[in-house]
């Protein structure tokens, strides 16, 4: 099969790489862990989600809410979004 | 939208003609689906869903400036050769052009570094020491670049 997809830079790939770990390891610190594991499954697991992988929208979807309900959400949880 | 403010001030914005609700057109269809199978197909990046796909495909083909905070749509703008000179502005540009435009005040680089701390308190939203500088630097001249130790990811200054 031949691959359909534009190349990317090894650099560059190696640049996302590298801020998606930091990333991770801000949401990781700065999240109330003892607020997370209060929540119900669907809320508590949509937030974990969100800690590891940093996607809102999905987020969104495992928990139920809109973007809007996520984001106040997540400023309880104390879960940073990083950029 | 549910927040009563935010609303207002959408309403606000189409009344006075300075926001507009479009419709894509038919060719702006047609690469929004091309987009999100070519984004659908590529595990190197972010999912893109089709909100920040629509805003891609706008910005490119109207000349305008996307804001978004998506991962997945602002690398797209850094290899995609269809979308790389799509502009794309996040929530630190967003501030760096409202001080340029005097509705916020901060007339130097200290006092913008304390716009980006309150903004961060507020939303607990945090940036890379490397975009501060570049946003500092871009807006304030390279001397503001001083300014940015331990400035790194705001609320954590």
């Amino acid at each position: 099969m031949v691959s359909m997809l534009y190349p990317i830079p090894e650099e560059l790939l190696e640049e996302w790489r590298r801020e998606d770990e930091e990333a991770r390891e801000i949401r990781r610190r700065h999240a109330d862990w003892k607020f997370i594991e209060k929540q119900p499954p669907k809320i508590r697991n949509a937030l974990k989600y969100y800690i590891e992988k940093g996607d809102e929208r999905m987020a969104c979807k495992l928990a139920g809410l809109s973007l809007e309900d996520f984001e106040a959400l997540r400023i309880k949880a104390r879960i940073p979004r990083v950029s | 939208m549910k927040s009563e403010k935010a609303v207002t001030l959408v309403f606000e914005w189409l009344t006075s003609d300075y926001a507009l609700l479009t419709a894509l057109t038919p060719s702006e269809e047609r690469e929004l689906r091309a987009l999100l199978d070519y984004v659908s197909l590529d595990p190197r990046i972010p999912r893109v869903d089709e909100p920040e796909a629509i805003g891609l495909v706008l910005a490119k083909s109207r000349g305008l400036v996307l804001l978004t905070e998506n991962r997945g749509a602002r690398r797209i703008t850094q290899y995609h050769p269809e979308y790389r000179s799509v502009k794309v502005w996040g929530a630190l540009r967003v501030l760096a052009e409202a001080a340029k435009a005097g509705v916020i005040k901060a007339d130097t680089p200290a006092a913008f570094k304390k716009a980006v701390s309150e903004y961060s308190k507020d939303t607990l939203h945090l940036f890379s020491e490397k975009d501060l500088r570049a946003v500092l630097s871009e807006y304030y001249g390279e001397h503001a670049l001083s300014h940015t130790r331990g400035a790194l990811r705001g609320v954590e200054a």
